[in-house]
């Protein structure tokens, strides 16, 4: 990545005088920004609406929001209901370049295959994201499309850059499959293969046919020892993380979307935490900790609070670093015996 | 049952001290006309911690330094509250009340924007969860409660001459504001301690409904405290083993089942005082005629579904049409109804439709639907491609054979390009066998590279060597000896 930045860079005369003027991005959360940032380059300024620390799916609408989107060349959001709020500022806004159906309205998660459908025909799934679950973006592979439907909607609205954004893409997408499976492996197999076998859940067995395990690396590497583990989380936005990384999610303490569990939920999600020696109890930091609190001390499994979206306002400030940040509290926890944090 | 013990006993201890305490209060609450009293004081007790968490100090790291604050705020509603007792009822006390609750809800709201996790913050001081509740803090809140209790039975007469007869206190010479800004303190404690663990509805619950319904049937003070415990207890314990037994949330169950056991005993002390006891009851009859028969009619009320196949994918949204297609999937004869769908359905679905029905295809056999899908064959999506792959090698005719060729030509990815040689090879047709030869020249990726070695020796056995390791100008001459080795012996050998 540095390298072909450092190699571009070189490329490019240095900006005249009149440089033209940036594009100016809004989006509902950081990750979009850092995605709309990466893909962008220096032609681009992007700027979040969401505050990390805060939940995605209820932003009150500030005066301040209203201003951004209607200065905004392009508004991205994640799509499948995540963010209700943002079609509320995007229309209450009333710039014409972001309304819905413009190339400026940019929905990140198109074409990324959602998991968690609804599994019953029957209305009675009231309670369910209707697409599936919105949380895609915990699955670096997921960000690798999203990136593609942001440069792809760039081209579009900036034609006379189109060739720098494919670029800045392509980039973005060899980082992210170096940082996911490393680079060793990567040079060997090419990461489009790797990312095929990984999403139908076959990478493993692949490796090992082919023999090939000893070259992973990246993430997949230092998540070797959570493969098969299971973990609690409060919310179900973790999903994606754990797919990808080998998890499995047993149970939530939430059990329905927004509502309090009942007393036998609770015994259940504390007789599960014994019996599985489950170790970890993962939460995003905007809900409250009452719950994991509880569960903790009576079982000695650790609360891991952590961001589940990036900015200034929280320790990771790219896409990379929320990775990073996510995997390394989930590891930590894991190493460590049980109640000792 | 003992699992049914372990885990309500605690929740119900909580609600046990929640009566005790509230219970006492409400009478207090209710003969002063003061009923929404509590949801202002703990409005501004959860303004007095927000501002504390605004000046620096952490919800959870320092709980002391943030109940300072909150019970500062407390007592500065007190004192609103005694100041604003006027005997000119002009103004009555309760709009003063309401006025209060608003304004401070107002200004938390403002003051948390300006927080990390401001909704959490003030949703965490208003919500409560009695189910979370832990002996620490049962024990805690047990002693401020005994303190509160013990403060109230030492000057039980001042407090109840203020309550039940003002006029005669101030009269008498009693300094009014004084009792009074004590009377909202303690209450403020109260409330305060008991909302963090239980919420702000149900405290409401347990501070009104009781002493409503010691008032319905007790004239004294004594009896209708009598009256009010009982029906705390009694509500604890039912409403504690509904939510258990139901498995329903137990704040909002033991706050409903207050509201049924009010409607009972409205019932009972209206045919009590009703001047004829068998015509009440009539009455009562008839009204709960009235109420099931309503019940019965929302039934018909119901929004009527339309579950036909055809209609869900049309209209419906991404998971009822994935739904539609795993009802054909479980049973084949059902796929006329969506037989006229699938041509544009597979052109134009969302991409986890698209790969449902082309799974679909593939197992029904729909040979028909063969020249739809080869044009996904050279679909912009990978996960298409390979779907739609999957499906023609499943079909199996040789009709795909030129379709799968002219795409091979131009498809990029080359691991992609291996398997479409793979599927024109299992057809039966050689033209797949340069394919795989080009792959293992060009390749870039060296597993690529193997992957088309390990399927042309799958097929034919060259006498031929060739490493995928080496680097591609390296085995430029294995690639042409292998080339003129398929070029002489094409015709005389057999596919595999």
């Amino acid at each position: 990545m540095q390298l072909i930045l450092s190699l571009f860079l070189s490329l490019t005369p240095p900006a005249p005088q009149d440089a033209p003027k940036k594009l100016e991005v809004v989006t509902t959360l950081g990750v979009l920004a850092s995605l709309a940032r990466e893909v962008g380059g220096d032609h681009v300024h992007a700027e979040a609406l969401a505050d990390p620390r805060q939940d995605p799916h209820y932003v009150e609408p500030k005066p301040t929001l209203m201003q951004k989107a209607r200065a905004a060349d392009a508004f991205i959001e994640v799509g499948l209901q995540l963010e209700l709020w943002g079609e509320k500022v995007a229309s209450g806004s009333g710039n014409p370049r972001i309304q819905q159906g413009q190339p400026g309205r940019i929905v990140a998660s198109t074409g990324v295959q959602t998991l968690e459908l609804p599994a019953v025909l029957s209305r009675e799934w009231g309670d369910v994201h209707p697409y599936g679950n919105p949380h895609v973006w915990l699955d670096p592979l997921n960000a690798k499309i999203m990136a593609g439907n942001i440069a792809a909607s760039f081209e579009k609205i900036d034609p006379t850059n189109a060739e720098e954004y494919k670029r800045n893409l392509e980039a973005f997408e060899k980082h992210i499959d170096e940082a996911l499976f490393g680079k060793a492996l990567v040079d060997e197999v090419g990461g489009k293969q790797l990312a095929r076998q990984a999403r139908q859940g076959r990478l493993a067995e692949y490796l090992k046919q082919s023999d090939l395990g000893a070259k992973l690396g990246g993430w997949l590497k230092q998540a070797e020892p959570l493969r098969g583990r299971p973990i609690v989380s409060y919310h179900k936005s973790w999903i994606y993380f754990a797919e990808r990384f080998g998890l499995t999610i047993p149970v939530e303490i939430e059990e329905k979307p927004g509502i309090s569990p009942s007393a036998r939920h609770r015994d259940q999600v504390l007789a599960l935490i014994r019996d599985q020696k489950i170790k970890t109890i993962l939460q995003e930091v905007f809900y409250e900790r009452s719950a994991a609190d509880y569960l903790a001390k009576e079982t000695g499994a650790h609360a891991v609070i952590v961001p589940l979206d990036l900015g200034e306002q929280v320790e990771a400030h790219s896409y990379f670093e929320l990775i990073d940040l996510i995997l390394g509290k989930v590891l930590e926890s894991e190493t460590a015996p049980t109640g000792t944090r | 049952m003992s699992d049914f013990l372990l885990a309500m006993w605690r929740p119900f201890v909580a609600c046990m001290l929640l009566s005790g305490i509230l219970v006492y209060l409400g009478i207090h609450v209710l003969s002063r006309k003061v009923i929404f009293v509590d949801l202002a004081l703990a409005q501004i007790a959860g303004l007095g911690s927000v501002c504390g968490v605004l000046l620096g100090w952490d919800l959870h790291d320092d709980p002391g330094a943030v109940k300072c604050f909150s019970l500062a705020f407390t007592f500065l509603g007190a004192a609103v509250f005694t100041m604003t007792r006027t005997r000119d009822e002009r103004v009555p006390h309760e709009a003063l009340i309401g006025i209060t609750y608003a304004v401070s809800l107002g200004a938390t709201i403002l003051a948390s924007s300006h927080l990390a996790h401001g909704a959490e913050e003030v949703s965490e001081l208003l919500a409560g969860s009695i189910l979370w509740v832990r002996w620490p803090t049962i024990v805690w809140t047990a002693l401020v409660f005994l303190g509160i209790g013990a403060f109230h039975w030492v000057f039980r007469r001042q407090f109840f001459r203020l309550s039940l007869d003002p006029e005669g206190a101030e009269r008498a010479g009693m300094s009014v504001r004084l009792w009074d800004f004590l009377f909202y303190v303690s209450l403020g404690c109260a409330v305060t301690s008991s909302v963090s663990i239980a919420g702000v509805l149900l405290v409401f619950s347990y501070l009104v409904i009781p002493s409503v319904v010691g008032v319905l049937f007790a004239e004294r003070i004594g009896a209708r405290l009598a009256v009010g415990w009982t029906v705390g207890t009694l509500v604890s314990a039912s409403g504690v083993s509904i939510s258990y037994f139901q498995d329903l949330p137990s704040g909002p169950t033991i706050v409903v089942t207050f509201g049924a056991f009010l409607l009972l005993a409205g019932l009972v002390h209206y045919i009590k005082h009703a001047p004829g006891a068998a015509h009440a009851a009539v009455r009562i009859a008839c009204g709960a005629v009235v109420v099931a028969g309503l019940v019965g009619a929302a039934s018909f009320l119901r929004k009527h579904e339309n579950l036909e196949l055809a209609h869900l994918i049309e209209k419906g949204n991404k998971a009822e049409r994935i739904q539609a297609l795993a009802q054909v999937a479980q049973d084949p004869t059902r796929w006329p109804e969506i037989e006229a769908l699938c041509p544009e359905l597979l052109a134009k679905g969302e991409i986890e439709i698209r790969l449902n029905l082309l799974d679909l295809v593939g197992t029904l056999h729909r040979k028909e639907l063969l020249p739809n899908v080869h044009a996904m064959l050279s679909d912009p999506d990978d996960a298409v491609r390979e779907g739609a792959l999957k499906c023609v090698r499943t079909l199996a005719d040789r009709a795909s054979i030129e379709p799968l060729l002219k795409v091979a030509s131009t498809e990029e990815d080359e691991y992609l390009r291996v398997e479409l040689a793979e599927a024109v090879i299992e057809l039966g047709d050689a033209r797949g066998i340069p394919i795989l030869l080009e792959v293992m020249e060009k390749g870039e990726a060296r597993q690529a590279r193997k992957d088309a070695w390990e399927h042309l020796h799958a097929h034919v056995t060259p006498p031929l060597e060739y490493h995928p390791e080496a680097p591609a100008d390296a085995h430029a001459s294995e690639i042409r000896a292998l080339r003129e080795w398929w070029q002489k012996s094409q015709g005389a050998l057999q596919l595999h």
